[in-house]
């Protein structure tokens, strides 16, 4: 645990030592703050707020934001040759990669926090229905992790930061595109199995719309525990691959 | 070792290891495959097929590999990997469908709208003291997985708070065309959701089959729909053939076969009945029946057929009369005639001898009076005339007004009257011979006259419904306006009791309210939101450039 707290720590100082993290941090916010004031102009008089607003819309831009997070966490290792100096310092392979992991995570978790600022005007300016925020934020935090996750593990593939995003958005895109499914399949059954293999499949019916159930909680971490065991697989090969 | 083209090497080692991945992959697919089936499929079986082909490829090509595999010895760290990798795989799955069957939800909705409500428990008792099991039949095409995946966040409730006794089905009606055909006509009407009684060999009690449109009310539209499907059976309205009315089971425009599969769709028996030939033989109005529809007879009835009927009412039953302008000498319900004497008596209605011309409140001509006015206080009314929606009027054509008794034996009231400008002709020559109608005032009664009204007998239960036309309901009119279609179902609803029985009051939706922001908070949103946090980011990332070049 201490060496995942250290790795942990590493990284996360790295994060905010960066420009580029307050960078993606303000393009961000620029994005959910248009998003947000859009939705608050259009329901005036009309509507309640949406209160799955941002959640939703992170929901669609998490699989471009988390290969550009992910990217350089393994792979940048790799390529400056500084993974030989961590493989042989005492430190679990685990616990580089959840260490990394975490940080990432805790970026992530950094940034959607920066959005309740929305939800505390809110509060302020009418009555939004809470619980249903809280549940459409608890879902998107988990999908950000698996999201992560999957990054991370192909950071953990190459040396090549842009390769590993590019691999990992491809992975994505291809997970965000599941609801999709059923229009190149026929076979319903077959169609709600990959719907179910899908990162949206488990928010949009769920989390969205205000609904918390435990089998997707159960995916999330499910995806994120086989996608960071496969990248601690990875960086172990290293050590018997040479 | 082989060589093929192109550069790539396939060595024994790699088959080997090939193998070990489709076999592994194939095994764990199929094993969560079965477990979530609960049964065998041919494509469970084809992904354990492969599972064993790849695994005994592995062993055939690295038998040292799958024997220290086997007896838990050093093995390739690769070999290893996929293994603990697939192990890992089958653990979140095998847990994933551990939970999903457990159904373990928190509805975080501010009106719980995802949670069953009280009633519908109360519902679902019901339904389990059934002895027989309910399906719940969905036909989705493959494109609507994502609303089956909602609908079936619902369905699931359904089975697990009833331990499967109503269970769910999926059907692509693309896949499974010739079970679809009998559904498609409603399938296309957006009824893609069916309940039906299931029989002890497995098949579907299909006369009892009760079509659903989801609406985002999910709740609400299958216990509702599932009431009816409890009721289905209990009510039985009777259609009075026996007076030359309209065939219930004829399609043509003149006839009723749009009523009459409304009420069966609904749940609700049908039957044919000759209540002359009942006078006749000295019978009498089966038991079981709800209601009784008498709709555009030809001829007047007879005493002997009137106590057939007062038989009938006094034994609490439901009399539905929709009586048209016939120029004949045998007019139904003709002034003095035995039932509009007997209407009067007990119940204080009578049809009078008068044709509604309404100048204000019409369609086409002043003889196709609109409703211009609906009394509410019987449920019958309740939906017609709905502000902002015209087509809940109703529209007759040559109507005849009715008369209630100030001093009623019974209670009694109007359901529909016509505009204060309308009046009752009672120049019947006139109008059948020269279309010809004008007010006057010595022998025609001035508006706003009653062309529809009610009467319940408190001591008997008895209900008698009186409509002044009976075009409405037949097939030419039932549907447009909507409101005719209405009138006649509250009407029966009411009657029979019907509507008490099915209907399903969903809680009410909780929504937040309307947002209401004055122009300069908005701009003070604007401001905050989309320039001084993104610009205090920015701020914070040419700070901390600075500070790097500076070092």
């Amino acid at each position: 645990m201490l060496t995942i707290w250290i790795i942990f720590r590493r990284e996360v100082a790295q994060y905010f030592a960066s420009p580029l993290a307050y960078l993606i941090a303000a393009a961000f916010l620029l994005l959910t703050g248009i998003t947000f004031n859009n939705d608050v102009a259009l329901s005036i008089t009309v509507k309640p707020v949406e209160p799955a607003l941002i959640p939703d819309l992170l929901a669609e831009i998490m699989v471009l934001i988390a290969p550009l997070l992910t990217m350089r966490l393994l792979a940048e290792e790799h390529r400056e040759g500084t993974v030989e100096l961590l493989l042989t310092a005492p430190i679990a392979d685990s616990s580089i990669v959840i260490g990394k992991f975490l940080s990432a995570w805790a970026y992530f978790t950094f940034l959607l926090a920066l959005t309740l600022l929305y939800q505390f005007i809110l509060v302020n300016i009418s009555q939004p229905d809470i619980a249903h925020t809280i549940a459409a934020y608890l879902g998107i935090w988990l999908y950000g992790g698996a999201t992560l996750a999957v990054g991370l593990l192909f950071s953990a593939t190459t040396e090549n930061q842009i390769l590993a995003a590019f691999l990992s958005l491809i992975t994505l895109l291809v997970l965000y595109f599941g609801d999709s499914a059923g229009q190149i399949v026929a076979n319903l059954d077959v169609a709600a199995i990959l719907f179910n293999l899908t990162l949206r499949g488990h928010y949009a019916p769920s989390f969205s719309i205000g609904v918390v159930r435990a089998e997707d909680v159960v995916y999330y971490a499910g995806v994120m525990a086989v996608a960071l065991f496969i990248a601690i697989r990875l960086l172990e090969s290293k050590r018997w691959r040479g | 070792m082989a060589r093929i083209t192109g550069g790539i090497t396939l060595t024994r080692g790699g088959l080997g290891q090939a193998g070990s991945v489709i076999g592994g992959v194939g095994l764990v697919s199929g094993l969560l495959g079965l477990l979530w089936q609960g049964g065998f499929t041919p494509a469970i079986g084809l992904l354990l097929a492969a599972g064993a082909g790849g695994l005994a490829l592995w062993a055939t090509l690295l038998p040292e590999d799958a024997r220290a595999f086997l007896r838990g010895r050093q093995v390739r760290y690769s070999t290893l990997s996929i293994f603990s990798t697939l192990l890992l795989v089958g653990i979140v799955g095998l847990t994933y469908i551990l939970v999903q069957r457990q159904v373990i939800v928190a509805d975080m909705t501010v009106d719980s709208r995802f949670t069953l409500s009280p009633e519908t428990m109360t519902v679902l008792q019901t339904a389990l003291r059934s002895p027989q099991k309910i399906e719940i039949t969905g036909f989705y095409y493959a494109y609507q997985v994502l609303q089956r995946e909602i609908d079936d966040g619902y369905f699931q409730l359904y089975e697990s708070l009833t331990g499967g006794h109503i269970y769910r089905r999926y059907i692509n009606p693309t896949e499974e065309p010739g079970f679809s055909a009998a559904y498609m006509d409603f399938i296309a009407q957006g009824y893609n959701v069916f309940l039906s009684f299931v029989n002890d060999d497995g098949t579907l009690r299909q006369e009892t089959t009760i079509p659903l449109a989801i609406t985002g009310r999910q709740e609400a539209d299958i216990t509702k729909g599932l009431r009816q499907l409890l009721v289905s059976g209990a009510f039985v309205v009777y259609f009075d053939t026996g007076l030359g009315e309209p065939d219930p089971l004829s399609n043509l425009q003149q006839d009723l076969s749009i009523l009459n599969n409304y009420l069966r769709t609904n749940g609700l028996v049908t039957q044919s009945l000759d209540v002359a030939a009942l006078a006749a033989a000295g019978g009498s109005i089966p038991a079981d029946a709800s209601a009784v529809m008498i709709v555009q007879p030809r001829r007047d009835m007879t005493a002997a057929e009137v106590a057939v009927l007062d038989a009938y009412l006094r034994r609490g039953g439901s009399l539905f009369i929709a009586a048209d302008v016939f120029f004949t000498e045998d007019l139904f319900l003709k002034d003095g005639g035995p039932l509009n004497e007997y209407l009067w008596q007990y119940y204080g209605l009578r049809l009078r001898q008068e044709v509604v011309v309404d100048p204000t409140a019409s369609g086409q001509t002043p003889l196709d009076p609109i409703s211009a006015a609906v009394f509410g206080n019987n449920q019958i009314g309740q939906n017609l005339n709905i502000a902002g929606q015209p087509q809940t009027a109703t529209q007759f054509r040559l109507a005849r007004a009715i008369e209630l008794n100030e001093n009623p034996p019974v209670t009694n009231g109007s359901i529909i009257m016509t505009s204060p400008e309308a009046w009752g002709e009672t120049d019947w020559q006139a109008l059948s011979q020269l279309n010809a109608f004008s007010f006057d005032p010595a022998a025609d009664r001035r508006g706003p006259l009653t062309t529809a009204a009610w009467a319940f007998d408190e001591a008997t239960g008895a209900k008698v419904v009186l409509v002044g036309d009976g075009d409405f309901v037949t097939n030419g009119f039932i549907i447009s306006p909507q409101g005719n279609a209405v009138l006649a179902l509250d009407s029966l609803g009411w009657m029979t009791g019907y509507t008490e029985a099915v209907e399903f009051q969903p809680a009410a939706l909780l929504t937040t309210p309307v947002l209401f922001v004055d122009s300069q908070t908005l701009d003070l949103i604007g401001f905050l939101t989309v320039i001084l946090l993104p610009g205090a980011m920015l701020a914070l990332a040419a700070a901390i450039y600075a500070r790097r070049l500076r070092q």
